[in-house]
């Protein structure tokens, strides 16, 4: 006879069984976010990242902002790797960059890193989405507003973004578009670049390059395109509210779910390895109707699309 | 008038503009040397507040608004300043709150007093401004604004990339820091330059100047002094002299040229002199020849003068006799008739007759004599005969013609008779007459005062006789006309007396001369020659 204690006994013994079981099978899929500040932009991302995470029965264990400093950066990195993330999503380039050093046992997404060919973010434990859009993308979505042209100009320094002309100038070139370079390694040289350009082009492309979009050059970019009558075209939607005429670039939600997808995908084989550094799924094309106007261009073709956005 | 020399103006002015030029260099190179300490003290001070700037403890003390924290990068600050420029530091904090504010402390200005910058909000990038104090410290004021730092580079380039919110800001002003650089060292600097550089170097120069004017001058005026040594000879007419300058520039050109001009000139004076020397030769025998005219002319004058007088006298003679002769008779008949009327009146009391008319009578009775007296003048002066000469003593002559006169007691007598004299051969009566007649002239001339010279002597082969007189003198144009018959300047003379005395001297071959001045006197002198030469 079974006696009613060793019953109870076996009762909990099951049930802890199973819960354990259930713990562990949910616990083998956790993910810590490590974001580089508060910006709106990391946080859509989060918020996608979130959304997806859900879908995929991913659990995140914890949200970090480093406050944009490297000292604090360090510290939750320390933190985080307590915590044992089965994988850990770096929003930024400085969570991306501090985590690339100190974490090479845990796959690491990235995403929000601009230009992050910079940055050299290529161990093996490393998979990323990168900011920029295709230049075939990019020049597809120029075109459908603009129409064609025959000659674009772009300011760089090129020890930021002279990886991305290298790219391009091909693509470019067979698209039968001259590419028109000024080179500059000061923002200060912003204003002589333009005067060069000014002429030679038809349209302006403004690349994710820190030594020529700075506040003041930028204002200087935008008032010299504007009296020449010369499109304005960037890769941030954000430059468009400032007056370009027209962005391509990445959404950032569809950017935080793209990056749980890539969670999931490393996640479902349990070994972590790079799936290397994709282009975003999904663009935007945003139009500055403002600009489009003074600029004389004819948006009614394109208004009905419903996949640009137009501002304001 | 002090002449300034070619030399002097040169030196002068070559040394003026050295000076100047000199003193421009010496100013330029202080200006310029001042402008590069200031841009350097600039970017010094630049330089500074940036590193304290990006002193992570600034930004946290400043966070904290904590003073105490300032002593060390303060410290840092302070040993990176190595030319010890740094006068002043201040920290604000926003809302113009000042946490912090010192000096060095041989800053003499008081850091209070020193401006803090206002609205500190408004700084968004590094601000310099001079700050000069009351007692003219200088300072070299630098701002910066310290900016709560947000993110890395990189994350800010991102938020500006992505957007931010609006309520976010990407920098946040913690407040401002300001240093101040004192311009001391570079007053020193510049003091130092001046005393040891630039005056030194300005007067060198001004002297190197001086000396090598000098010396340019020298070269240049040396041969332009010997030539104006030379052209002064030359000018004095010394034209032997050559200029030597041998060297092969304008000045020795112009030498050149004046050596060829001073040849010709020589040879043109010399062709002169031979021709002046002619004309001199010419200019003397015409000289000589225009003498003997004028003697000759003089001669045919006194002998023209000579004969128109003898011929006046002969003529003057000849109408005196005839119509002398002619008028004695009846003056006779007429002194008769009134002698006659006289005496009958005299004789015969005739109360009705009339004294005038005895008076009357005795006028024509004397008038009558005058007449008479001249007729017998003219008379004599055609009756002059040819002399007959003996032997005789000229002042006994002299003496016994005073002793006939009547000379008024108020004229003063002088004779200077010179005893010794030679016999003369002479008509004694008629040299008498002509001494009578001098002598009376002179007492007339003298109206009765005065004084009357008379003096006998031997000049040359002549006996000389001079009678002078105090009296009025005659005057120069009438000179000449004394001895012409019938020319009188006194109202009653008859103009013979003279004349008379010419006849009778001319007989004698003598000479009758007269010096006479207007108011102070008349001379007459006689001369008689030693040896008669009719004899």
């Amino acid at each position: 006879m079974i006696n009613k204690n060793h019953k109870y006994t076996v009762f909990i013994i099951i049930l802890w069984t199973l819960l354990f079981s259930a713990y562990y099978a949910h616990a083998e899929e956790t993910v810590i976010v490590i974001k580089s500040q508060d910006l709106s932009a990391y946080n859509e991302a989060v918020k996608g990242f979130q959304d997806e995470c859900l879908k995929n029965n991913i659990t995140i264990k914890s949200i970090y902002d480093l406050n944009g400093k490297m000292k604090v950066g360090q510290k939750i990195v320390r933190k985080a790797r307590k915590q044992k993330p089965d994988i850990i999503l770096a929003i930024g380039v400085l969570a991306a960059t501090v985590l690339m050093e100190k974490v090479d046992d845990i796959p690491i997404v990235f995403c929000m890193v601009i230009n992050h060919e910079r940055f050299q973010l290529t161990e093996p434990n490393i998979t990323g989405i990168s900011t920029e859009i295709s230049i075939e993308d990019q020049l597809r979505g120029f075109k459908s507003i603009l129409g064609p042209f025959k000659s674009l100009g772009v300011i760089y320094d090129p020890s930021k973004t002279g990886n991305i002309i290298a790219k391009a100038e091909n693509i470019i070139k067979d698209a039968d578009i001259d590419l028109v370079k000024y080179k500059i390694s000061s923002s200060k040289e912003v204003s002589e670049a333009m005067e060069s350009l000014i002429g030679k082009i038809d349209a302006l492309w403004l690349l994710p390059d820190s030594t020529v979009v700075t506040k003041k050059s930028f204002d200087v970019i935008k008032f010299s395109t504007n009296e020449n009558r010369i499109p304005l075209l960037c890769t941030s939607d954000v430059f468009v509210k400032a007056g370009a005429l027209a962005a391509v670039s990445s959404d950032h939600k569809d950017v935080g779910k793209q990056a749980a997808e890539l969670a999931g995908k490393i996640l479902e084989p349990r070994t972590p390895c790079s799936l290397g550094i994709v282009f975003p799924d999904h663009f935007k094309l945003t139009v500055n109707t403002d600009t489009a106007k003074m600029l004389g261009l004819e948006l009614e073709t394109i208004q009905k699309d419903t996949k640009i956005n137009f501002y304001p | 008038m002090i002449k300034i020399g070619i030399r002097f103006k040169f030196i002068f002015f070559t040394s003026l503009l050295i000076a100047t030029i000199g003193i421009a260099s010496s100013w330029f190179f202080s200006s310029h040397t001042r402008s590069q300490l200031e841009e350097e003290l600039k970017k010094r001070g630049y330089s500074l507040i940036a590193q304290l700037a990006q002193d992570g403890e600034v930004k946290d003390s400043m966070s904290v608004a904590q003073k105490a924290f300032f002593e060390e990068p303060i410290r840092r600050l302070r040993n990176l300043d190595i030319e010890h420029e740094l006068a002043y530091w201040r920290v604000l904090l926003t809302q113009d709150i000042v946490l912090l504010e010192k000096k060095e402390k041989w800053i003499k200005a008081e850091i209070e007093k020193i401006p803090a910058p206002e609205n500190i909000d408004n700084i968004t990038a590094p601000v310099f401004n001079v700050y000069i104090t009351g007692d003219s410290e200088q300072f070299y004021n630098f701002v910066i604004p310290i900016f709560e730092k947000h993110s890395i580079a990189e994350e800010e380039f991102a938020a500006q990339f992505f957007g931010i919110d609006d309520d976010q800001s990407d920098e946040k002003l913690i407040g401002v820091l300001q240093i101040g650089l004192t311009t001391e060292r570079i007053n020193k600097k510049m003091h130092a330059i001046l005393w040891t550089c630039s005056i030194p170097l300005g007067f060198i120069i001004v002297l190197v100047g001086i000396a090598v004017s000098y010396f340019i001058a020298s070269g240049v005026v040396k041969p332009v002094k010997l030539l104006v040594k030379i052209t002064d000879k030359v000018a004095s007419g010394d034209l032997n002299h050559k200029v030597e300058v041998s060297s092969n520039d304008e000045i020795g050109l112009l030498a050149s040229q004046f050596n060829q001009m001073t040849k010709s000139l020589k040879q043109l004076i010399d062709e002169k002199e031979g021709v002046m020397e002619e004309i001199k030769n010419v200019n003397k025998e015409l000289s000589s020849i225009n003498l003997e005219l004028i003697h000759k002319n003089e001669q045919l004058n006194d002998a023209q003068e000579q004969l128109v007088r003898t011929e006046k006298l002969a003529a003057v003679g000849t109408l005196a006799s005839g119509v002398s002769h002619e008028l004695r008779n009846p003056l006779s008949a007429i002194k008769n008739a009134v002698f006659l009327l006289k005496r009958k009146l005299s004789k015969k009391a005739m109360p009705d007759i009339d004294e005038k008319i005895i008076k009357f009578l005795d006028i024509m009775d004397k008038e009558i004599d005058r007449c008479s007296k001249i007729i017998n003048d003219l008379l004599g002066f055609t009756r002059v005969t040819k002399p007959t000469r003996f032997s005789a003593d000229i002042n006994a002559v002299v003496n016994e013609s005073l002793s006939r006169v009547d000379i008024s007691k108020n004229i003063k007598l002088s004779k200077n008779l010179q005893s010794d004299l030679p016999m003369i051969m002479i008509d004694a009566n008629q040299i008498g007459q002509v001494l009578i007649n001098l002598v009376e002239n002179a007492c007339q001339a003298m109206m009765n005062e005065g004084e009357l010279k008379i003096c006998s002597r031997v000049s040359g082969s002549f006996m000389e006789v001079e009678v002078g007189d105090s009296g009025c003198g005659i005057p120069e144009k009438e000179v000449k006309k004394i001895f012409d018959p019938l020319f009188t300047t006194k109202p009653r003379g008859t103009g013979i007396g003279l004349a008379v005395c010419y006849g009778i001297i001319q007989k004698h071959n003598g000479v009758i001369n007269v010096k006479s001045q207007e108011g102070i006197g008349t001379t007459m002198f006689i001369k008689l020659p030693l040896e008669d030469r009719d004899s």
